[in-house]
């Protein structure tokens, strides 16, 4: 019982990149912008009705009715057209976000584009500069208090650093750009604006949570933290295309979440940790925001001795689901709550153990742990 | 002086406990902003709201001792046409106006002098409240006043228009505060 305008625009979502989502990819939009003239998912809707109706007017393929100049908007617009229209200069350092994103990566992205016109103006990518500084609340190392923190970025001297106290002379901490990841993560902290900034040193990791002031700070942090990461990769392999230097600026968490692991006896008990997968850095936590692991373990290759299996044998001792990791060193017997976050860890540990070590992650990832 | 006030509140309190709690129908078009008035009544928070297809019903309490359910329904334009199924034993309307978005003022209107022409919304009081005031370039209330003609309601129903933003949450309680008394002088009215 479709109408013809419902029939002539599920037409056009077949053709010219109107199959997916023009701003995350997600397939199969049943929305669209009518002034811009793109087809958008739901989630993508929804940010697109928060920019005002002078921006975007959204509507629905199937659930409103259309007159014929909108109707022709969209056929002579489309997903391609807007994109060569609104993503004119997106800086390859630049996070495209997918559905699986957080939303502040979305949101941001879509209002970069439509309302900031950020990239078609390289003026306004302000993250792009060698040098930025600025106000970022951080948790503190040893309590849950957020306090507001100078930080300031610099490619050239390759370090983040911030200051306790505005006129302070000395910084509190320096990172070397180099040594650092960032994931965004509002749902552990409860914050859409939080990010995680991990520093590994010597084979051990510590923790910076930090948040900006709205949406658009903390993302133009994290995309400047993004450019400075992929300058300082370009010094370093000069050959490299800036498109491949571009998928390893940022790792997202291949997976997170509470298990249940026993220590190395046994009869030990089993203990709930958060455990954080980020590359093939394993960590857990006994509080997912602790500034430090309790402990971390590298995953190497299957012919270094690793491997992740089922574990039928350790079923009754245990309050869940059970995996083991086995590692040269040492097996750890991991219990999940559901049966799916138990598949969901073996799945993404056999891809990293299957997967093999690059040169740069066999020295740099393992430096530490050689005496 | 304090020890007064809160027995004179705790009088207040018992006195309309007994009230059920009052049937209020959130109407518009889509994207005028219900859904996040909802959830800001709800919850005191600004939530990112997908186009709602159906309906959102939540028991919120805009003040002390008062409580309404509030049945937000989507305001896509081929679902407009399902609103009167939500008419019946409606004690008040709020009709959620986008002030930012003058392009469809004519649709606002006819879909507002629809509902309140129906049978089931006969003298049913409303309170429109025009959002999204914090953007530039937005009618004022006063404007709506006469740009919707809402003088024409006259004596059918009585109604209060309020300026708010969703986001912010200012003007919402105002709003809430008028529907609560245009809704207690309705039910006087009709028991």
């Amino acid at each position: 019982m479709l109408d013809r305008s419902a029939r002539l625009l599920l037409g056009l979502i077949k053709q010219n990149g109107n199959e997916i989502c023009a701003d995350c990819g997600m397939s199969d939009p049943q929305w669209t912008s009518s002034n811009l003239g793109i087809f958008i998912c739901e989630n993508c809707a929804s940010i697109h009705r928060s920019l005002g109706s002078s921006i975007s007017r959204v509507k629905s393929i199937k659930l409103d009715n259309w007159d014929e100049t909108q109707l022709q908007v969209m056929e002579s617009e489309g997903n391609l057209r807007s994109k060569e229209k609104y993503e004119q200069c997106v800086p390859s350092c630049y996070k495209r976000p997918t559905a699986k994103d957080p939303q502040i990566l979305r949101e941001q992205w879509i209002r970069a584009k439509y309302e900031r016109l950020e990239f078609q103006n390289p003026d306004k990518q302000t993250y792009l500069a060698s040098r930025r500084e600025g106000y970022l609340w951080k948790k503190g190392r040893d309590d849950k208090k957020f306090q507001k923190r100078r930080f300031v970025l610099d490619t050239t001297e390759n370090v983040l650093k911030y200051y306790v106290k505005d006129d302070a002379k000395e910084p509190k901490a320096i990172l070397r750009i180099d040594d650092i990841n960032v994931a965004l993560v509002p749902d552990k902290i409860g914050n859409p604006n939080a990010m995680q900034i991990l520093y590994s040193q010597d084979g051990h990791t510590r923790n910076i949570f930090v948040y900006g002031e709205d949406g658009k700070e903390s993302v133009d942090w994290y995309t400047a933290i993004r450019a400075a990461k992929l300058a300082r990769l370009a010094i370093a392999y000069p050959g490299t295309t800036e498109q491949e230097l571009c998928q390893n600026l940022t790792r997202d968490f291949l997976n997170e979440g509470w298990l249940s692991k026993t220590g190395p006896k046994a009869n030990d008990a089993y203990r709930k940790r958060w455990f954080t997968l980020d590359g093939r850095r394993l960590m857990y936590y006994e509080d997912p925001v602790d500034p430090f692991p309790k402990g971390e373990i590298l995953i190497g290759t299957t012919d270094k001795g690793f491997s992740v299996f089922d574990d039928i044998t350790q079923a009754g001792k245990n309050p869940g689901f059970v995996f083991t990791l086995r590692t040269p060193n040492r097996s750890f017997h991991l219990a999940a709550e559901a049966e799916q976050d138990k598949d969901k860890w073996v799945v993404v540990l056999k891809s990293v153990i299957e997967s093999p070590l690059s040169v740069q992650e066999s020295s740099s990832m393992f430096r530490g742990l050689i005496k | 002086m304090g020890l007064f006030l809160s027995r004179l509140s705790g009088l207040f309190e018992h006195f309309t406990s007994g009230d059920k709690a009052a049937r209020i129908l959130m109407l518009g078009l889509d994207a005028a902003g219900k859904t996040t008035i909802l959830y800001k009544l709800k919850l005191n928070e600004t939530v990112l709201t997908i186009p709602t297809i159906g309906f959102n019903v939540e028991t919120v309490q805009p003040a002390k001792g008062l409580s309404f359910i509030v049945w937000d329904v989507g305001g896509q334009e081929k679902i407009r046409r399902l609103w009167h199924h939500y008419y019946q034993n409606c004690e008040g309307l709020i009709f959620v106006i986008d002030s930012s978005d003058i392009e469809r003022l004519e649709e606002v209107k006819s879909e507002l002098f629809g509902v309140l022409e129906s049978d089931a919304m006969r003298s049913v009081p409303f309170v429109i409240l025009a959002n999204k005031q914090d953007l530039s370039n937005v009618l004022k209330p006063y404007d709506l006043i006469e740009k919707l003609e809402l003088r024409r309601v006259g004596a059918t129903h009585k109604w209060h228009i309020q300026g708010c933003c969703g986001i912010s949450g200012d003007g919402i309680y105002e709003g809430m505060d008028a529907l609560s008394r245009l809704v207690k002088g309705f039910k006087n009215e009709i028991h």
